[in-house]
């Protein structure tokens, strides 16, 4: 253990770190694409309802908000599965790409390494395989964003500066994005920090419910057959990559905080 | 202007109501048809018929009466496996629910009352918790303690008891300010007397409303595992199981994913809206 | 629009009335003007309504007040008749605020310097270079060491006192025609005070522009304005320049106001408040006239 050892899968056969190396990139790209998804929803709709506070839209938002934070990730995407695998069917529903699509890359980052060697077919077919997994394990994080953005939007709005900018001349879309958001995000970012491990957690069943060949399916699948070894393996990566992000996180926060920049 | 005042609250009263009453008409049905399960089904959830298998529901064409929503892959009877579901999902949530309650209530009271060491070690037993992703966390436990419906329950309420405690602890650590507590203790009440008689009947409100949140997440957190497969054997009929299999069959039977899923989001949009509306309607805060 | 170049005022404010949603009215038809290059001083006590008349000029009224009447002129403009939009355009264009708070005015995740060039650039369309030497000469007039260091620092690296040298040398660097202070002073400490007011009234004089001066404090009003209003109940008591204000105040509550005040106080007299008497009776008649007025209008 100590000398990197985590042993062999009882059931796969295999060295347990080889394994779950190999299916890291799956699940990293699925949560960063859900983080982005996420943080772009969840900002949209924050800068929407500021903007048009007081009136029906902020209502309108806020209770679809609400609405889609009390339904969990699972629900989420097997609605998914219904709407664009049998309704509407227009995304691939199972697995990571395109089995037709010969890949002959040196990492298991298809997007990424897809997009650095120009193989947008690559490209195109992972993105559209993660796209409802993704928004799945999005959208209640996204409804927390929105929510708590919003709300501190509002109060930076009420602050000296903004109205200044206001007599400045700035319209208030302007005061919103240019004044007030860099100010409201440090509390949403705190949020962020501790919902995506919960974000990476929710991979384990969101995974499952699209085939998608990463960590979290083979996490489930070592638990059913009790592969004590790969379970692990896989606990263990996981707590080192939550480590990991709380890193980036305080990193980050500092970054954006000038008062902390400046001790 | 007077029109106006009077209106307002009227208004009001009529929406709170309708948010109270739409989730207790659902959550009513659910049960009765959970108690009456065997009575209401129209089949045997668990009788297979290869000649039946993946029925449509009752409005499409090729389907067979005394069969309303369809069957699955293996010609068994969606409906009555999901009257039949809702009694373990039902289970699930009181038992899990309570469990979880008692267990992080008891220690929320604790922790905010008492305070020094004992808030100390509760607090940070809390914060180590609260970082693990719970379903991870589902997953993992059950796979130390085992499957089946027993370590399910014992698997919400070891991941769950932060959300009481937390919550409780801030609750008591208010309440225990006040003059009513000091004049309890005063008058010679014993602390342990004074937590339970004084001060858990003003927190008790919240209590009720964080359990309605919890019955919610137990009936999600059952229904993952059954989806995964590692709640009851996959033959009994839990809504989580019929969505794996609908899940798998999906291309040629979606109903047996459709209807089950509907009943699982309305049960749990159901369970998290009377929360939030208890949760609204008794913190002090928000009045 | 045809008289805007002959026209003599700055601001002209007539009538203006202002009302909560509710119909309490905060402004009572308050008319005012100031010509170019002219101080008038807006004297009352909290809650006379002597702020709002600024940030009606300015548009930035809190959302939940309404206008019930009056028109406002920057430059013989009607703002009234404008679109939100042009009404926007158009007062950042000849008007400036300085503002009450210096250390909440100015955003603290922002570097000075572009919080003063920004919109010079975006909103006076100058060059970034022109907008940058403006703000350092600035920056250098209102007595403040190293500005290019000021300019890359953030507030909360900066004073109460050099925040508000900042924020004046914001507001002057477009060359408005028209700055609102908002009880610029009140909230520092009273050295800075003094040398806050004399800055103000020396850019003021350099540059000619039209100050409307919010204060609480008769000792100001002495101090930077030719003009004063003075308000009660966001009614306009005496509208008078400012020597004959202090020499013969026409007004019995402009001479409690006089009274009230520490330094224009009679040393062997003591300092005496508004009486409470004068003020009912001001609330008496006040509320005879709304209710005179509300009468009328059915």
């Amino acid at each position: 253990m100590l000398q990197g050892d985590f042993g062999t899968s009882i059931t796969l056969r295999r060295p347990v770190d080889e394994l779950v190396l190999s299916r890291l990139p799956a699940t990293l790209e699925l949560s960063v694409m859900a983080l982005a998804i996420a943080v772009a929803l969840g900002v949209a709709i924050a800068v929407i309802g500021a903007r048009r506070r007081g009136t029906a839209t902020e209502v309108g938002l806020d209770l679809t908000s609400g609405a889609v934070l009390s339904v969990p990730d699972f629900l989420w995407g097997l609605v998914f599965v219904l709407l664009f695998g049998v309704l509407w069917p227009v995304l691939s529903i199972s697995g990571r790409i395109d089995p037709q699509i010969d890949v002959d890359f040196t990492s298991n980052f298809y997007t990424f390494e897809g997009i650095v060697r120009g193989r947008f077919d690559v490209v195109q077919s992972t993105l559209s395989h993660m796209l409802m997994p993704a928004l799945a394990l999005a959208l209640p994080l996204a409804a927390m964003i929105a929510q708590l953005l919003k709300q501190n939007l509002k109060e930076v709005l009420l602050q000296d500066y903004t109205t200044l900018a206001r007599v400045r001349g700035f319209s208030e879309t302007s005061v919103i994005l240019r004044e007030a958001l860099r100010n409201a995000l440090l509390p949403t970012l705190t949020l962020v920090g501790v919902q995506f491990t919960f974000l990476i957690g929710g991979t384990v069943i969101v995974e499952r419910i699209f085939s998608y060949e990463g960590l979290g399916n083979m996490a489930i699948d070592a638990v059913i057959n009790r592969d004590l070894p790969l379970i692990q393996g896989i606990v263990l990566l996981f707590a080192a990559l939550f480590i990991v992000i709380n890193l980036l996180v305080d990193l980050s926060y500092t970054l954006l905080n000038p008062r902390l920049r400046h001790g | 202007m007077a029109d106006i005042t009077a209106a307002a609250p009227r208004r009001r009263a009529r929406r709170l109501n309708l948010r109270l009453w739409l989730p207790l008409l659902w959550l009513g049905a659910v049960a009765l048809a959970a108690i009456f399960a065997p009575l209401v089904a129209p089949q045997d959830p668990l009788m297979q018929d290869l000649m039946l298998e993946r029925l449509p529901p009752a409005f499409m064409d090729g389907s067979e009466p005394g069969y309303w929503l369809g069957t699955d892959s293996l010609g068994r009877d969606v409906l009555s496996r999901m009257i039949h579901g809702a009694r373990i999902a039902l289970f699930v949530s009181l038992v899990a629910a309570t469990a979880t309650c008692l267990f992080g209530a008891a220690l929320g009271l604790v922790a905010g009352y008492f305070g020094g060491w004992w808030d100390r070690v509760i607090s940070r037993l809390v914060d180590i918790w609260m970082a693990f992703p719970p379903v991870l966390f589902a997953v993992l436990l059950v796979a130390v303690i085992g499957t089946g419906l027993t370590s399910v329950i014992a698997a919400i309420a070891l991941i769950d008891w932060t959300r009481f405690a937390r919550v409780i602890r801030a609750e008591t650590m208010v309440q225990a300010r006040m003059d009513y507590v000091d004049s309890a203790r005063i008058g010679g009440a014993r602390r342990l007397t004074t937590l339970i008689s004084e001060i858990l009947p003003n927190v008790l409100p919240s209590i009720i409303a964080l359990l309605m949140l919890e019955m919610g997440i137990a009936v999600i957190v059952e229904a993952i595992l059954s989806f995964v497969n590692l709640s009851i054997s996959s033959d009994d009929p839990t809504w989580g199981s019929m969505i794996a299999e609908g899940r798998n069959a999906i291309h040629f039977a979606w109903w047996v994913l459709l209807f089950p899923l509907i009943a699982l989001f309305l049960t749990v949009l159901s369970f998290s809206t009377l929360g939030e509306g208890l949760k609204q309607r008794f913190d002090p805060v928000l009045q | 629009m045809t008289g805007s170049h002959t026209h003599p005022n700055t601001l002209d404010v007539m009538q203006l009335g202002i009302a909560l949603p509710n119909g309490h009215r905060l402004l009572r038809d308050v008319s005012l003007s100031l010509r170019p290059g002219e101080v008038r001083a807006l004297v009352g006590e909290s809650g006379a309504g002597k702020s709002m008349i600024g940030k009606a000029v300015l548009g930035i009224l809190p959302q939940n007040l309404r206008v019930t009447g009056g028109e406002i002129l920057l430059e013989g403009q009607h703002l009234g008749a404008m679109t939100p939009w042009t009404r926007r355009k158009t007062v950042a264009q000849s008007a400036a605020l300085i503002p009450q708070d210096p250390l909440t005015a100015l955003n603290p995740a922002r570097r000075i310097g572009p919080q003063i060039t920004d919109p010079l650039v975006r909103i006076h369309g100058w060059s970034r270079a022109k907008a940058r030497d403006t703000a350092l000469a600035l920056l250098d007039r209102v007595h403040i060491r190293d500005p290019k260091r000021v300019m890359e620092s953030y507030p909360h690296e900066l004073s109460g006192g050099m925040r508000q040298r900042v924020l004046i040398a914001a507001a002057f660097a477009p060359s408005p025609r028209l700055i609102v202070a908002d009880e610029p002073t009140t909230a520092l400490d009273v050295t800075v005070q003094k040398q806050i007011l004399r800055l103000i009234r020396e850019l003021q004089q350099e540059t000619g522009t039209a100050v409307l001066f919010v204060t609480h404090d008769m000792g100001v009003v002495a101090k930077i304005s030719q003009k004063v209003t003075v308000l009660f109940a966001g009614k306009v008591m005496e509208d008078a320049p400012t020597e004959r204000i202090f020499t013969d105040p026409a007004h019995p509550y402009t001479r409690a106001l006089i009274a009230a005040t520490p330094s224009y106080a009679d040393l062997d007299r003591p300092f005496s408040p508004v009486p409470q008497t004068l003020i009912a009776e001001l609330q008496g008649a006040i509320a005879r006239d709304d209710a005179r007025h509300q009468g009328a209008a059915r």
